[in-house]
């Protein structure tokens, strides 16, 4: 075997480690909540929204049991008419983030029934949420701003 | 690393050109340019591991890959079926690196979604200027298999073509047949150097001064709910656009080629004006001159281009356009846009050939911007469904009336820079007769650049963040 082709084959295993690698290392962030928080709420208009303190929103709307997860952060509106809020959940093991999805999904599913045909414009922000699981961090939003909002939950983790 | 950051303008550009012209081996021509390759080759490592410290990995193992396959295929010349399979694995692989960190997510969620699955995939930051690199090494190893260039036997010169800053990040494109004789051989004189300075600043003003102030408009259109917005503010905010996506992608491509002068390179021109355009093939031969080349070069072209019949030609500019669509992007808005202009260019070219030609020049410009813009809403839009929504608004539907305050206040505010771009972008000053006095016109020249760059270093201080609208392709 020539030396280009022995070449290749370490080029080959060096990638398939880089792969294995990235994607762990793109998986788990040693960021806190607190930390996400402050870099995403600097790009999203929180104008009106109220702080979920002690865990009751959280558990309520999301079955969200503080001794479950390392620690989550809500924001949310108390007018019904303001679909607008920001959930970031940091998981204590990347399997619970199925679950939360999907408990997050059926929730805005019963918001979308709800807002549809008389709310065109919470509808649409409704349509437009944004759930994603990057590794231990769960984020969910519905805001004017998701994209961007999720650009910078990238980011900061 | 941006061009326009100060980091890059007062840091590393000087130190980098500082090394890159210290006087060693001045007797040894051949040394010399081995010295400028390595550093060139260095800095460039060094610029991308900044926004992109794993990332670098992932090109350097990219870089000893594809460097390898060049001296197999060199080695089986005379076994043509080695040769081929060496090239095949060679293709696959970088393709693979490409559909890996750019596509995977797209295609395992449109999985799930047509299919009911729930195939748990990792959301991967996309590496900067993956397709950029990974479409400069495939021009090396196609040329190489074809025989067009002769395998590059120096690693670092090798590596100093795929990592080159100047135009890593966001091209132009850059075929190694057009620069390899350069990385064995370049002169760097005052006038390139000079030029090489005019193309940055020229770049760098089109950025900071025209992109960025047109882009805040823009955002400004996209902050308004869609439900509550006029016919004229959403064209205005797509114009705004369409200027903002020219200035910001030409003006590093303008930036790019400057640099390369100054390292002693000569890059292709990368934009000719294309808002000038009378069609939208004329439009595709000025814009992104080096991407629609590549596709040309290494899959129109292999495909039988036009020489198997108009149904063949047909359908190689359809696949062209998707690949192109695709390319941008992994998502839908991206390949149906790319499918908007396979269409166009294919109706163009087949169907109204002998009538566009009978339209009076500005009417046929007229109706060539105005396809164009529309095509930038699935350029600049989230989702497929917002691209067709912000058109719908464009055209009346659901929008708020016809005009608002929004729009008026917009236009009172920035319709004479609008209109100002407008005119640079199609070209209007470029066509300025020069001075007839060859002295004044170089004192003119200089003062216009110096205060251009005056202005780019006050936007600098005021704006510290200034990311390239073609970063995330």
């Amino acid at each position: 075997m020539n030396r280009a082709r022995i070449g290749e084959i370490i080029c080959v295993v060096l990638l398939a480690v880089f792969m294995v690698f990235v994607c762990n290392f793109d998986s788990d962030s040693d960021k806190t909540v607190a930390q996400v928080k402050k870099e995403v709420v600097s790009v999203m208009n929180v104008d009106g929204l109220l702080t979920d303190k002690g865990y009751a929103k959280v558990k309520k709307e999301f079955g969200i049991i503080k001794a479950d997860y390392e620690a989550a952060y809500y924001r949310y509106s108390d007018s019904v008419m303001d679909v607008r809020e920001l959930l970031i959940v940091k998981l204590k093991d990347s399997s619970q983030g199925d679950a939360l999805v999907e408990t997050i999904e059926s929730r805005i599913k019963n918001k979308q029934i709800l807002f549809s045909g008389y709310a065109p414009q919470e509808s649409a922000l409704l349509e437009n949420y944004i759930l994603k699981v990057q590794g231990n961090f769960l984020i969910y939003v519905v805001s004017e701003d998701a994209q961007e909002v999720y650009e910078q939950f990238k980011k900061a983790l | 690393m941006v061009f326009s950051s100060a980091t890059f303008l007062f840091v590393f550009l000087p130190v980098t050109l500082a090394i890159y012209f210290l006087p060693l081996f001045r007797n040894d021509k051949t040394k010399e340019i081995k010295k400028k390759n390595l550093i060139l080759c260095v800095a460039s490592l060094i610029f991308y591991a900044w926004g992109e410290p794993v990332y670098v990995l992932l090109m350097l193992i990219s870089i000893f890959f594809n460097f390898s396959v060049g001296i197999d295929l060199d080695m089986n010349r005379l076994n043509k079926g080695k040769r081929k399979a060496v090239f095949v694995f060679a293709v696959i692989f970088n393709l693979f690196i490409l559909g890996f960190f750019k596509y995977s997510g797209f295609v395992i969620e449109n999985i799930n979604n047509i299919f009911s699955t729930n195939i748990v995939f990792k959301e991967l930051s996309l590496p900067v200027g993956i397709s950029f690199y990974t479409f400069q090494i495939l021009s090396y190893i196609i040329d190489v298999y074809r025989g067009k260039v002769s395998t590059q036997k120096n690693i670092v010169s090798f590596a100093a073509y795929i990592t080159m800053f100047p135009q890593l990040i966001a091209g132009p494109i850059v075929q190694y047949s057009d620069i390899e004789k350069q990385l064995s051989e370049r002169t760097i004189t005052v006038e390139k150097f000079s030029a090489g300075i005019l193309f940055f600043i020229r770049g760098l003003g089109k950025k900071l001064i025209f992109a960025n102030t047109v882009g805040a408009v823009y955002t400004q259109v996209m902050e308004q709910s869609t439900t509550s917005i006029s016919v004229i503010t959403a064209w205005l905010g797509i114009i705004c656009y369409t200027l903002q996506i020219y200035f910001d992608f030409s003006g590093y491509s303008d930036m790019a080629i400057g640099l390369g002068k100054l390292f002693g390179f000569d890059f292709i021109q990368n934009f000719n004006y294309p808002y000038s355009a009378k069609s939208i093939t004329d439009f595709w031969r000025r814009w992104h001159i080096s991407l629609s080349s590549w596709f040309r070069d290494y899959v129109y072209i292999p495909l039988g281009g036009n020489r198997k019949g108009t149904f063949r030609a047909i359908i190689n500019i359809a696949i062209v356009w998707s690949l192109t669509g695709l390319w941008h992007g992994a998502a839908w808005n991206f390949i149906a846009w790319g499918f908007f202009y396979g269409i166009l260019l294919i109706v163009e070219k087949y169907v109204l050939k002998d009538a566009i030609e009978k339209i009076p020049a500005a009417l046929r410009h007229v109706l060539t911007m105005l396809i164009v813009v529309i095509g930038w809403v699935f350029f600049s839009s989230d989702s497929l469904t917002a691209a067709l929504n912000y058109i719908g608004l464009m055209f009346g539907v659901k929008a708020t009336g016809f005009f608002d305050s929004t729009a008026l206040y917009l236009l009172r505010s920035n319709g004479f820079s609008i209109a100002v771009m407008g005119l640079s972008a199609f070209g209007v000053f470029a066509s300025m007769p020069k001075l007839k006095n060859k002295k004044a016109n170089i004192i003119f020249q200089v003062v216009g650049y110096l205060l251009v760059f005056a202005a780019c270093i006050a936007y600098l201080i005021s704006e510290t963040y200034n990311p390239f609208l073609y970063f995330r392709f």
